[in-house]
């Protein structure tokens, strides 16, 4: 049988497995990892930066390994304005809203994260 | 003693000829395919198949030290993720293979190595690099690619040891 030749039955249960899983969770993980967030995170390599609102518009500078990234909250809508990235991904990722994502600039380190603030009662970690 | 030295120097085959394709696809530029297939990982099924566990571990934890040297990655955090990636893959496949080869062949096994070193890698990435829980959106992405990747790597481990025990015959 031409299906069991190259592998088991085993074999391709697991395959099939697998990707019902990562289909799955294409679906369900970026609605658990971030979302209806109201607040801007932006880290700097492990260290955060600070937790902004989006509600206000306003200019966030950052500053890492090789320089200032400028992270601009307009609209409800953060964005990657200037960075001093060779490649300028960050800037070309877009814009992150409520709906929750992130936009990161890997080498200036980066991070720019829309979240739910934290309920907890602490307001930052440092480490 | 004879049988000893047979043995040493078909070990520093394997590990040479899984060395020279872990660097040979380490210092291959990654701009259009963002994943890396992990052939070398050939090698290390092929052998854990042949000769056994102990042998596919030295293969395996040798070729990734001795890979990153040569492609200069040594100490770096790709070597880490690699380091990370190989050996908890390697463990997997090892125990796979002795609980249940009767249900999955190399084809399986392969896909379970494949999916570990790239879970395990996203957890190093998490703990060590990156720390923010968004990386782990990559997790679907990386499972298809590791299903991808692990059933060609696993197709061809298959074709190797099939031949190789031919040979031997």
């Amino acid at each position: 049988m031409i299906i069991t030749r190259y592998a088991t039955i085993g074999d391709w249960a697991l395959v099939a497995a697998l990707i019902v899983l990562a289909t799955a969770l294409l679906f369900v993980l970026p609605a658990s990892v971030v979302s209806g967030g109201t607040a801007v995170v932006v880290h700097s390599g492990d260290r955060i930066v600070g937790r902004y609102s989006l509600e206000k518009d306003r200019r966030v500078t950052v500053t890492g390994p090789l320089g200032t990234t400028v992270v601009q909250i307009k609209g409800g809508r953060a964005h990657i304005e200037a960075s001093p990235c060779p490649h300028k991904t960050c800037s070309r990722m877009g814009e992150v809203g409520s709906e929750g994502g992130l936009l990161v600039c890997v080498p200036n380190e980066v991070t720019v994260s829309v979240g739910s603030e934290r309920q907890d009662g602490i307001d930052a970690v440092s480490r | 003693m004879n049988d000893r030295m047979q043995n040493l120097s078909r070990l520093a085959l394997l590990l040479a000829l899984a060395t020279v394709i872990h660097t040979a696809e380490a210092v291959l530029p990654i701009t259009f395919v963002w994943f890396r297939f992990g052939f070398a990982n050939i090698i290390g099924l092929a052998t854990l198949y042949l000769f056994g566990f102990k042998d596919a571990l030295v293969v395996t934890i040798g070729r990734i030290f001795l890979g990153s040297l040569f492609a200069g990655l040594f100490g770096s955090p790709a070597f880490l993720l690699s380091f990370a990636g190989g050996t908890s893959s390697i463990l997997a496949m090892g125990l796979v293979h002795r609980c249940c080869s009767r249900v999955f062949s190399e084809t399986g096994i392969s896909v379970v190595g494949a999916v570990v070193h790239n879970a395990a890698q996203l957890v190093v990435a998490y703990l060590l690099l990156v720390r923010n829980t968004g990386i782990f959106l990559l997790l679907p992405l990386m499972l298809f690619a590791a299903v991808g990747t692990g059933f060609v790597n696993g197709l061809a481990t298959r074709f190797l040891v099939a031949h190789f025990r031919k040979v031997k015959n």
